[in-house]
């Protein structure tokens, strides 16, 4: 066979109709995946650009307001942003220097935005500061500054009287004060019960229980405990918090009932943690004399405690968008004080929501939105602290 | 640990008592080994707080079947499952007694259940599939990296934000497409639950197609199969008996999703009404009955345990299939 005839043979290979259908199918095949992956990520967008949308008017419509807050806010609204495209920059390896080094551009911004040499002569300090800061620290102290540089201008903007006002009748006046409080609240009771318990239970399963029937309904218990729908629980708290323990529609019973929902997570993810630590840590320890409990305390606890801490994190997060058990055991109620004790009602931020956009005015519906946005923060910055957590407590063996 | 493997295989828990009081001291028999009074404190507490894990599955099934009995001993099962007009709260005229009284047919409500669960597993499982396919066979390393994360926030959205998404973002481009929809009806609900359960299927089904090894897809390239048919016909069935579990447990979850069909879907329990209509849930009945002030004690406050046992059996039922699924049919490697 000559060259010509060889790469005819090829082609013919090649373009023979029944692979190129095949090819075409599976390209197509593609196109399907990457859509639905598209899809919910486009879902997901829809979600937060809605609320943002809907929300941000009653968040941010801030009536009077000084110059001067405004200037810091652009200010650091900007510093923030310079410290980090700064960083970026230079982690591709790109200086900058003279006019371009973003010290001085940032001083040159905050000018043009106030105008004012009093107000633009402290930012120049301060951008310089900012900008020199972080190089000498590393890089977890330059994410917590730019964090709080924007959370601090994200405040100056923020309609304040959103974030202290009691519910009320009147949309323009409803606020989401003792929601937030009553969530804060509730959350530390949780957190201070559901702790405890889980960890003790999966130590108790992972490094004294036997393998025998007992442990293993346990074990099966607490993996079907985690498909029982939040409601159930709901039912749970009211019967035994409220009616039995007599401890009425109260916070503790409201925490009570949340730490029972959290504990199977807690459990799980604090077994994961103490399983990652190797039997050589126990062993060595063990050969040293140790008693079992000085085992546990002194060479496996401190290994899985970031790993611990993280799905504790994570539980509560997801303790806090929970609405339905805490509907069924505190009924919906109009709360216009704070709790002052355990012992008294409250109200949460998803009730407050669900109350509100169930109402047919649209404002209402729009301060839903905001209430909405407040709780999505909650919930971003308990995550991003369990991701931080996860990444420095992270034990390589 | 090697304290476990020695351990003795006790039968009844008076064996068990006994082992454990014998070998409290015996650290090859899985005893605490030396140790000190405040070590045998700790380990109690320990033991009470693992046994508090599996007494909250008792006290729910405790707690549910004290006020069903009462409830079955007033209603009757033939009532129960033998009607399908749901009107515990308000009395409705009876077509066969020509009475007006209360009704007590729980398939009005296990029907809106169903069906919004179903429109949801409909809209998550085509979607979900194709995101693990893409995920674990097609997505390089680093956009995996960030997409996987991305999918799981859909997860973590708390239900009452999905329940104002369906309300006044999915409601309305439902109603311009179909003009005969109601303000609450099932599909839009249905379908924002279908986006929450989404990265379920997807992640649980990824860790399914990617615990198939690597050997069984280059085999199938080595016989030039395509990426398409690799994924479709040697990595999906290998995988099958994870993504059924997956698809199991989602609906699972949808069946006891409550905050999406309290706001979303509306409180007309309506036995076989379209998905364009309002519906009412078992979840979305408790809470209804759990705003109100119905008085402890009274029928209608039993009405709210004995709808709250047949979510659980049947959320049970779910997951107990499920668990079985993936231990039965799976497929052995190595």
């Amino acid at each position: 066979m000559s060259g010509s005839e060889l790469a005819l043979a090829r082609d013919e290979a090649v373009w023979h109709p029944r692979l190129r259908a095949r090819k075409i199918t599976g390209a197509v095949f593609v196109g399907l995946c990457v859509l639905s992956v598209a899809l919910g990520v486009a879902m997901l967008a829809a979600l937060v650009i809605d609320v943002s949308l809907d929300g941000a008017a009653r968040l941010f419509s801030a009536p009077e307001f000084s110059p001067s807050a405004r200037y810091s806010g652009y200010a650091l609204a900007v510093i923030a942003v310079l410290v980090l495209l700064f960083r970026l920059l230079e982690r591709r390896g790109v200086r900058l220097d003279g006019a371009l080094h973003p010290a001085g551009l940032g001083a040159l911004t905050t000018v043009g935005l106030s105008r004012q040499l009093p107000f633009a002569l402290p930012w120049w300090v301060a951008t310089t500061i900012a900008l020199r800061i972080p190089r000498a620290l590393g890089r977890l102290p330059w994410i917590v500054l730019a964090m709080l540089l924007l959370t601090w201008a994200v405040y100056l903007f923020l309609d304040q009287t959103f974030l202290t006002s009691f519910a009320s009748r009147i949309p323009d006046r409803a606020g989401i004060y003792a929601p937030l409080i009553g969530t804060l609240y509730m959350m530390a009771i949780t957190a201070a019960v559901a702790f405890p318990l889980g960890v003790g239970a999966a130590i108790y399963l992972e490094e004294y229980a036997r393998q025998n029937w007992f442990s293993k309904m346990i074990q099966i218990n607490i993996a079907n405990l985690a498909g029982v729908p939040s409601i159930v629980y709901g039912l749970l708290g009211l019967q035994l918090f409220v009616r039995a323990m007599e401890l009425e529609r109260s916070v503790l019973a409201g925490a009570l009932t949340m730490a029972l929902l959290v504990m199977p997570i807690i459990i799980v993810s604090a077994q994961e943690a103490l399983r990652a630590v190797p039997p050589s840590m126990r062993e060595g320890a063990y050969a040293l004399g140790a008693t079992r409990w000085q085992v546990v305390w002194s060479s496996v606890l401190p290994f899985a405690f970031g790993g611990t801490l993280t799905g504790t994190i994570l539980a509560l997060s997801r303790a806090i968008g929970e609405t339905a058990p805490i509907l069924v055991i505190g009924g919906l109620t109009f709360i216009a004080f704070l709790p002052e004790s355990p012992t008294d009602s409250f109200t949460i931020l998803p009730i407050q929501i669900f109350n509100w956009v169930s109402r047919p005015q649209e404002d209402f519906q729009l301060i839903a939105a905001a209430g909405i946005i407040l709780l999505l923060l909650v919930l971003l910055l308990m995550n991003s602290a369990a991701i931080i957590l996860r990444q420095r407590t992270r034990v390589r063996w | 640990m090697a304290a476990r493997q020695s351990a003795p295989q006790g039968t009844s828990l008076r064996e068990i008592c006994v082992g454990l009081w014998r070998d409290r001291l015996n650290p090859s028999r899985g005893g605490t080994g030396r140790e000190t009074p405040l070590g045998h404190a700790v380990h109690l507490l320990l033991f009470l707080s693992a046994t508090l894990g599996a007494l909250v599955t008792v006290g729910i099934v405790f707690v549910l079947i004290f006020e069903t009995v009462e409830f079955f001993g007033v209603i009757g099962l033939g009532t129960f499952f033998g009607d399908t007009v749901w009107s515990p709260l308000i009395a409705v005229f009876n077509e066969t007694t020509g009475e007006l009284e209360s009704r007590f047919g729980i398939w009005a409500l296990i029907w809106g259940t169903v069906l919004v669960a179903a429109i949801a597993v409909v809209v998550a499982v085509p979607v979900g599939l194709l995101a693990a396919i893409f995920l674990s066979e097609y997505a390089p390393p680093r956009l995996h990296a960030v997409l996987k994360p991305v999918l799981e926030v859909l997860a973590g959205v708390p239900t009452v934000v999905y329940g104002y998404f369906a309300l006044l973002f999915v409601t309305p481009i439902v109603q311009d497409l179909l003009p005969a929809t109601t303000i609450f009806n099932a599909l839009s609900a249905g379908i924002v639950m279908g986006v929450m359960i989404i990265p379920m299927i997807s992640s649980l089904s990824e860790d399914a197609f990617s615990a198939v090894p690597q050997s069984l897809r280059e085999g199938s390239y080595a016989m030039g199969a395509t990426r398409m048919e690799t994924a479709l016909r040697v990595i999906l069935p290998a995988a099958l008996s994870g993504v059924i579990a997956s698809i199991i447990l989602a609906t699972s979850r949808a069946i006891g999703e409550t905050m999406i069909v309290t706001v979303a879907a509306g409180q007309n329990p309506n036995f076989l009404a379209s998905p364009l209509e309002a519906i009412q849930t078992m979840t979305a009945f408790i809470v209804q009955v759990s705003l109100g002030d119905t008085p402890a004690g009274s029928i209608e406050a039993r009405t709210l345990f004995a709808v709250a046992m047949t979510l659980f059996v049947m959320t049970l039922a779910m997951n107990l299939i499920a668990t079985y699924v993936r231990g039965r049919f799976r497929e052995q490697y190595e």
